[in-house]
């Protein structure tokens, strides 16, 4: 109706949702993938990322430039996130993520969950047989694509740590899909 | 560049021990297969109805309203994103592209009116006196409770009044009234369309002075031509066409391809006229007539301006 809707200096909501699809662009695989190493389910790993991205864009204004990179201070949200997300699967048993899965693959076509079950890789699940701590490790190296001393302020661990803990981890994997083979 | 990948995957002990590993780890990407667009929607969705920003959508609207209203178009913009952030939020029914000047045609929400938003609550009246408090997209004029005639108003509360603005805009602006020596302050010559609708002439050109004040090779010219017996303003502007003058305009109104001289022109809304030629970007507006300069008449001036 109106032409001149977008000239002229944006409004500050304007460069509000600018900052938004900026952010959303540059970190959404980052993010998406270390939820996922995380929760291992599509369903659930997309429904947290809207909420990591919900909760970055409402406290954007608390984040001190000073204090810590963008980065750690975006995925210490993507940790929260998923860790409370876990803590509400203990209080709500009943759901459990077995039930979300099944969920998913309802909807799913026939031909692509062969598809999917084939794609199943082994590594993939030689990553689901890790605890917690571990995974949440692997989530931040690999979904998030941080450096060890990122990681060591996300999770609060010395770099060292992160470093020993790493490489434990890469040899079970490794011992796990020895196994398999 | 090959060698520092590789140094770089190798630098930490980790890695090197489980090269392989490592790489397929890091290589795997589940995103691919998620609804990205679904999220970005659903997240903004999510934005825009969350405390403190439960304004947020509304604002946009009445954004869109509130420049109905306001008269200036100044085209300071300049390559702004905006299209990539409006593209998720509202479905694009079409884009015409010229290169320097892009529009984009929104799907129409529907909706008509819309409340005051709370700042402005109470602040804005009609020509009687009496507070409005359902916004028309077909913009009637506005006043504030002094009786002032509102120029344009902002969702957070600002208001700035016809007065006002025409003060500012003196400011900020240059006015000159001799046609003859337009293209001495601008930066590319100038060229006046040699055929108006009747009744209409040449009123004023006006510049936008710089930081020191003056206007020199200005890449902008605004001109308007106005009707002497009804007192509506066809609107034109002229600006070098490069970078920092292109534009990207977004409107749920119909935007058209058509030619003007041979040339690619986006008529928009049958009300206004983009296109690109002698490396100078033209718009031509009729939608300050009342519909009286409409698409025929927009072509066939547009067509005069060589």
């Amino acid at each position: 109706m109106e032409e001149v809707a977008l000239k002229g200096y944006p409004c500050k909501y304007e460069v509000k949702e600018q900052e938004f699809a900026y952010i959303f662009e540059t970190y959404y695989k980052r993010v998406y993938n270390s939820i996922y190493y995380r929760v291992h389910c599509q369903y659930v790993s997309e429904d947290l990322t809207s909420q990591v991205f919900e909760k970055i864009m409402l406290k954007i204004h608390t984040y001190n430039e000073e204090k810590s990179y963008f980065e750690v201070w975006l995925f210490t949200i993507v940790r929260n996130v998923v860790n409370d997300y876990f803590r509400s699967q203990k209080k709500h048993q009943w759901i459990s993520i077995e039930s979300i899965l099944h969920l998913k693959s309802e909807s799913k076509e026939p031909e692509e969950l062969m598809i999917n079950a084939e794609a199943k890789d082994e590594l993939l699940e030689a990553v689901k047989t890790l605890n917690v701590d571990e995974r949440n490790l692997v989530a931040c190296k690999f979904g998030a694509n941080l450096k060890n001393k990122e990681i060591a302020q996300v999770l609060g661990i010395s770099e060292s740590n992160v470093g020993v803990k790493l490489y434990r981890i890469m040899k079970k994997l490794k011992t796990k899909l020895r196994e398999e083979v | 560049m090959h060698k520092d990948n590789l140094k770089k995957e190798t630098s930490t002990e980790t890695d090197a021990a489980f090269f392989d590993l490592v790489k397929q780890l890091g290589e795997r990407d589940f995103s691919k297969e998620s609804d990205k667009e679904g999220i970005f929607l659903k997240t903004l969705k999510n934005i825009n109805e969350s405390e403190g920003e439960k304004n947020m959508k509304i604002i946009n609207r009445v954004k869109k309203i509130g420049l109905a209203v306001a008269s200036i178009t100044l085209v300071i913009t300049i390559g702004m994103q905006t299209t990539f952030a409006q593209g998720f939020i509202e479905k694009i029914i079409a884009q015409i592209s010229l290169g320097h000047v892009t529009a984009v045609q929104y799907e129409n929400d529907g909706i008509k009116e819309y409340p005051v938003p709370a700042a402005l609550k109470g602040k804005l009246f009609d020509k009687d006196g009496k507070a409005i408090e359902i916004l028309k997209e077909e913009a009637k004029e506005t006043y504030t409770a002094q009786g002032e005639k509102i120029d344009s108003f902002e969702a957070d509360g600002s208001i700035v009044t016809v007065a006002q603005a025409e003060k500012s805009r003196a400011e900020i602006t240059l006015t000159v009234k001799d046609s003859k020596t337009l293209s001495d302050y601008t930066c590319f010559n100038v060229i006046l369309p040699t055929y108006l609708p009747q009744g209409y002439v040449f009123d004023k050109a006006e510049f936008y002075k710089d930081e020191k004040g003056i206007v020199k090779d200005s890449k902008y010219i605004e001109l308007y031509f106005t009707n002497q017996t009804t007192a509506k303003t066809i609107h034109m502007q002229q600006r070098f066409a490069d970078e920092e003058t292109s534009s990207t305009m977004g409107t749920d109104g119909k935007v058209e391809k058509i030619k003007i001289n041979g040339l690619d022109a986006i008529l928009t809304d049958n009300s206004s006229l983009d296109w690109e030629a002698y490396g100078n970007l033209y718009f031509l507006s009729g939608s300050k007539t009342d519909g009286a300069v409409g698409r025929k008449e927009l072509i066939k001036i547009a067509e005069s301006v060589k």
